[in-house]
């Protein structure tokens, strides 16, 4: 399970596109399987999505959310945590590491 | 947070897609003719028949430069489901940096082709970049037929042979043919080489068009709207779609528009002169994009198509049973000379597909 002090960076096989008001990945490599799939994000997932830049570590990126929707940092990290985890399942992001190490 | 992944396409997400895109007019659906070239010579083919392969780009074909360009300005506009056709897109040399430039941009690529001049690499490029889907056409279950259609010999055989290449290779790989004299007593075996032999997905069009130049040859091959509709309601699955459109014609709203589709909507074609159309058949409302952005050609087609209404009297207009023929204004246009007409091939092919809905109860 995804631990608070880990790094995430978006896939390369997949390209985020907003489209009609929507946020969407549309993965563009990867089996067959994949490319009749998309990803649709709330707010709040759009947010997340575009801070996972393989630098900043869940916890920081959780921060970020309890500022910038007003909620209190706990809910936001327990949210994020099973965020990552459905797109690691989904192999559209990946883990870079351990902050600081 | 919720990251909604959208197995299968979930009715719901494209609905609402649908409609942010129409109330926005959003380009979400296009496709692009790379080019009118192509290596076959299909009795029926709307795009006419002098396109020789060879030539290494005919009068106003973009370059491959602003093909990319194109494609990078409709992904800015919301463009979201590429179709890639021609003539036939693999003459192009250049083919393979399109798609990938296509997928890369996080576009849904289709591509359109008869098959005949898929390498290795663009099959490696598929293993690596895998399309929405592919679509073939078969013209025949034999090569006799087929080949009498394509006007190529060694046409079937190669488009079979791509045919069982891609699906080795896990491709998303549709079938379709269309229904003309030629090949109307081979259709029923046509669907069967798609949906038993290869297992894959196969539509039918009946309705051959005029080219595009005017040339109304490719309409003596039509087989009647009465055989078209017998044809249709023999395969279950079509006859389960046109039974449910059937069952939605009591609820479709007259519109004052001329085009009540999506196109010039949410749909656009750039054909291999780069004419931005409202779609591939509506070559009468175009804006040249050769070197014009995509954005304001597209803002002029948006313009021009809402403009287009419907004279009054019109009968397709208030036809409660538009949605079982396929009306289509550019269709009449091709076939009458005028776009606010009646398309009689059309309107019959409707009433024969209610007529025989109803008298089996559906």
């Amino acid at each position: 399970m995804t631990s608070a002090v880990q790094c995430f960076r978006q896939s390369p096989d997949v390209v985020y596109r907003r489209v009609a008001g929507e946020s969407i990945l549309v993965p563009i490599r990867g089996n067959v399987a994949d490319m009749q799939r998309l990803y649709a994000l709330d707010g709040v997932g759009e947010f997340a999505w575009q801070q996972l830049d393989g630098q900043r570590s869940v916890a920081d990126v959780a921060a970020a959310i309890a500022q910038a929707f007003d909620v209190d940092q706990e809910t936001a990290l327990t949210d994020l945590v099973t965020f990552l985890d459905q797109l690691l399942e989904q192999g559209v992001v990946i883990g870079t590491g351990d902050h600081g190490l | 947070m919720d990251c909604d992944a959208l197995s299968g396409w979930s009715e719901d997400f494209l609905n609402r897609l649908n409609s942010e895109g129409r109330r926005l007019c959003i380009p979400m659906t296009g496709s692009m003719a790379l080019t009118h070239r192509c290596n076959l010579r299909c009795a029926h083919c709307y795009a006419g028949p002098d396109m020789d392969p060879q030539s290494p780009g005919m009068c106003g074909e973009p370059s491959t430069e602003r093909w990319l360009s194109l494609i990078d300005e409709v992904a800015a506009a919301g463009c979201l489901f590429l179709l890639l056709t021609g003539g036939e897109p693999m003459v192009r040399p250049d083919f393979a940096q399109i798609y990938r430039h296509a997928k890369e941009a996080g576009l849904l690529v289709t591509v359109f082709t008869n098959g005949t001049m898929l390498t290795d690499k663009i099959l490696d490029l598929f293993d690596e970049l895998p399309p929405h889907a592919v679509e073939i056409s078969l013209y025949g279950a034999t090569a006799a037929t087929h080949d009498g259609i394509a006007g190529i010999p060694g046409a079937f055989d190669w488009s079979i042979a791509a045919v069982e290449k891609l699906l080795a290779r896990g491709n998303r790989l549709r079938l379709k043919s269309v229904l003309m004299k030629p090949n109307l007593e081979e259709f029923p075996a046509i669907r069967a080489l798609a949906e038993e032999t290869y297992g894959v997905d196969f539509r039918m069009d009946a309705a051959i068009m005029p080219r595009l130049d005017g040339d109304t040859m490719p309409l003596q091959l039509r087989v009647s709207p009465e055989t078209a509709a017998d044809m249709e309601m023999s395969h279950p699955e079509t006859r389960r779609k046109w039974a449910k459109a059937k069952s939605q014609s009591a609820h479709v709203t007259p519109s004052p528009r001329l085009y009540s589709c999506g196109a010039g909507v949410i749909g656009f074609h750039i054909d291999a002169e780069a004419q931005l159309l409202p779609c591939l058949i509506t070559t009468n409302v175009a804006v040249d994009v050769s070197t014009k952005p995509f954005a304001e050609g597209w803002s002029e087609i948006v313009e021009i198509m809402a403009g287009l209404k419907a004279k009054t009297g019109l009968e397709c207009q208030s036809c409660p049973h538009s949605v079982m023929c396929g009306q289509c204004p550019s269709y009449a246009l091709m076939e009458n000379g005028q776009a606010d007409s009646v398309p009689e091939y059309l309107c019959e092919l409707g009433r024969c597909r209610r007529e025989r809905l109803e008298r089996c109860g559906d």
